[in-house]
């Protein structure tokens, strides 16, 4: 090593700031949970010191707080929740704690009206994250407050009053006046019809744009192209008619294409118009579920998306012509295949695409089962695994066993599997079996379904599973699974 | 090409380019600056701890380079964490500093899923034992704290 270097000499200097403890404080309490978390804070004063600011990064204010002393009610009104509140006050902060750490908080998700936030809003100047359900006007109050750095704002109807939309003609200009927005999603929302231009040029600044059950009665106006948008995601809204051109020819860089509208059939020969001018290069998702689009225009489709990773097409068509291009053009990339209720996709399609696309690490089509063990022992990126039902009987029950004699063995190759959803196949596990999971497959996160006939023995075994894979959880159904995390 | 690292005790350490650039730090200070022969001074970084950090940058050469994400606070997991890194890191949290610092990304992350993983579950009596801490609080104080975030609990 040599020893010395020239003082003389111009040097520069990459960054003379002090090291960032906060940062890193920040960073480091992502890895805990909220309990530990909660336990380093009385560690010392320098921890409490350096991790409370942490504890408020992230906040979350939602109607139905458990009480840890009352039964849990459904959800009764406003009124109720006012009357919970005076008798918890511990479940929420104090004052004093507000006034010391509110301003930390970056992601807010809260539901309006409740009374709590009045007292947490004039703090809030450091929001990057802002997810509201059920609009109420200190939305824009926080939008004015946090116009340079907001970046991420998700708006929602209340789910529980039917119709609840938001207007989003109110917030549009304070909308222009966040520099720092770059995703925006709105549920239940309605664009009426002359605001088209602002929309617009919100859009310009936008990296995705998100319209769920929405209704807009006029598209975002624009001369130029969205240049930076490269997530799209039109689910169950309503767009004006077709003489307009359809929202995804603005987007040239566009990366992640979700079309599941429940009004309109997505332009087929328009998106493949867009696709054959070479617009779908950057294209490497694209969810098509619920659009029946037959099997000839996904094959396609497919076959002009050089990029495509991550393929959805649940509730379509998809069958045989495009299974042969998957397999010939797209065997090598495509990493995420989820195509459930494809009554055209059979035992021999799944077969085809098991030995073909080795880098799966999604692959969900009910008819993919224990039958394909061999197969799929081969899919060593898996992450996320569904087993269908056994529909050929004549292969007895033994098919229904999960069991590592009998096939299950085979994937110990599976090293990454993180979610294993067996809804479906209903198996029979045994103590042995299980065992053999928690040896295996060290990053299981996520169970669906239940391992055991025996309602006693599936808790046991649940149980077991959770006690040996730290952070697992069990879910009986796939229901139940998109409720908690939607809950979350 | 090598580069020239100087630590703030002012020793000198010779490292290829490709290896330097693990560091975003230095990768974006070598883009602006371009060609030179000038040493990089890191007044943060102790000679200790600057040579654990380019014994993970070697051993980490190859590695595809991450991807900035653009919203934060992803769900983290404390499970995956390779078994040479698992030997390398000795709870040190000079280096989980010195990684933020040089914006080394998958060292930090690293660093503190270690310290993370040897915390989870632990009462804070637990945790002071762990790290030779002093506790400074009074039993009074302890459960002020204990009580006034009793809201941020997961039941």
């Amino acid at each position: 090593m040599d020893a010395h270097h020239h003082p003389q000499q111009h040097v520069f200097i990459p960054s003379d700031e002090p090291l960032d403890h906060r940062a890193v404080a920040l960073h480091f309490s992502w890895f805990l949970d909220k309990n530990t978390l909660l336990a380093c804070l009385r560690v010392s004063r320098s921890w409490f010191a350096a991790l409370e600011p942490c504890l408020w990064h992230s906040f979350t204010l939602l109607r139905d707080l458990p009480s840890p002393t009352l039964p849990q009610q459904p959800f009764q009104g406003v009124q109720r929740q006012q009357e919970r509140t005076t008798l918890h006050p511990r479940r929420y902060p104090t004052p004093g704690s507000i006034q010391r750490n509110a301003r930390h908080i970056a992601r807010l998700r809260y539901f309006g009206e409740l009374p709590f936030l009045k007292a947490l809003v004039p703090h809030l100047n450091q929001l990057r994250y802002l997810e509201v359900t059920r609009y109420t006007e200190e939305v824009k109050q926080l939008l004015q407050q946090n116009a340079t750095t907001l970046h991420t704002l998700i708006l929602k109807g209340d789910p529980l009053i039917p119709g609840d939309t938001i207007l989003v003609d109110r917030i549009w200009h304070h909308l222009l006046d966040c520099s720092a927005l770059r995703v925006v999603e709105l549920n239940s929302a309605i664009v009426s019809d002359y605001e088209g231009t602002k929309f617009g040029k919100v859009c310009h600044k936008l990296t995705s744009l998100s319209l769920i059950d929405s209704k807009f009665l006029e598209r975002p106006k624009s001369d130029d192209e969205f240049l930076h948008l490269h997530t799209l995601v039109l689910e169950r809204s309503y767009l004006p008619t077709e003489d307009q051109p359809p929202l995804f020819e603005l987007c040239p860089v566009l990366e992640n294409f979700t079309w599941r509208s429940r009004s309109g059939k997505l332009s087929i020969f328009k998106f493949l118009i867009f696709l054959n001018a070479g617009r779908g290069e950057a294209l490497s998702g694209l969810d098509l579920s619920g659009s029946q689009i037959v099997d000839s225009d996904l094959a396609s489709i497919i076959r002009l998306l050089p990029g495509l990773t991550r393929l959805r097409a649940c509730n379509s068509l998809f069958g045989p012509e495009a299974t042969r291009v998957v397999v010939e053009v797209r065997q090598h990339q495509i990493q995420e295949l989820v195509l459930l209720e494809c009554p055209g996709f059979g035992p021999m399609e799944a077969q085809i695409v098991l030995t073909a696309c080795s880098r799966l690490q999604v692959f969900s089509a009910p008819v993919v089962n224990a039958m394909h063990m061999a197969e799929l022992a081969v899919l060593t990126n898996l992450r996320v695994l569904r087993l269908g039902e056994v529909t050929d009987m004549e292969e007895g029950p033994f098919l229904l066993d999960l069991k590592v004699h009998s096939g299950l063995g085979l994937l110990s190759t599976l090293g990454r599997l993180e979610v294993l959803d067996c809804e479906k196949l209903k198996p029979v596990m045994e103590f042995s079996d299980l065992q053999w999971v928690v040896r295996t497959w060290r990053s299981l996160k996520t169970l669906v379904g239940s391992v055991h006939p025996n309602f006693e023995q599936r808790d046991l075994s649940n149980e077991f599973l959770a006690s040996q894979l730290p952070g697992l959880e069990t879910y009986l159904t796939q229901a139940e699974r998109s409720l908690a995390l939607a809950a979350r | 090409m090598t580069v020239i690292l100087v630590s703030s005790d002012n020793q000198d350490f010779k490292v290829d380019k490709e290896v330097a650039e693990r560091s975003i730090l230095i990768k974006n200070m070598l883009e602006d600056v371009g060609e030179s022969d000038s040493p990089i001074p890191l007044p943060n970084v102790t000679a200790a701890v600057l040579t654990k950090v380019i014994e993970y940058c070697e051993h980490h050469r190859n590695d595809p380079v991450q991807v900035p994400e653009e919203t934060d606070d992803p769900r983290k997991r404390s499970n995956d964490i390779e078994e040479w890194d698992m030997k390398f890191m000795q709870v040190d949290h000079e280096i989980i500093l010195a990684a933020n610092y040089l914006d080394i990304k998958p060292l930090l992350d690293v660093g503190c899923k270690t310290v993370a993983n040897i915390i989870k579950g632990k009462t804070p009596e637990e945790i002071r034992k762990a790290f030779n801490i002093v506790n400074d609080f009074t039993p009074e104080e302890e459960a002020q704290i204990k009580k006034e975030n009793e809201w941020a609990e997961d039941r």
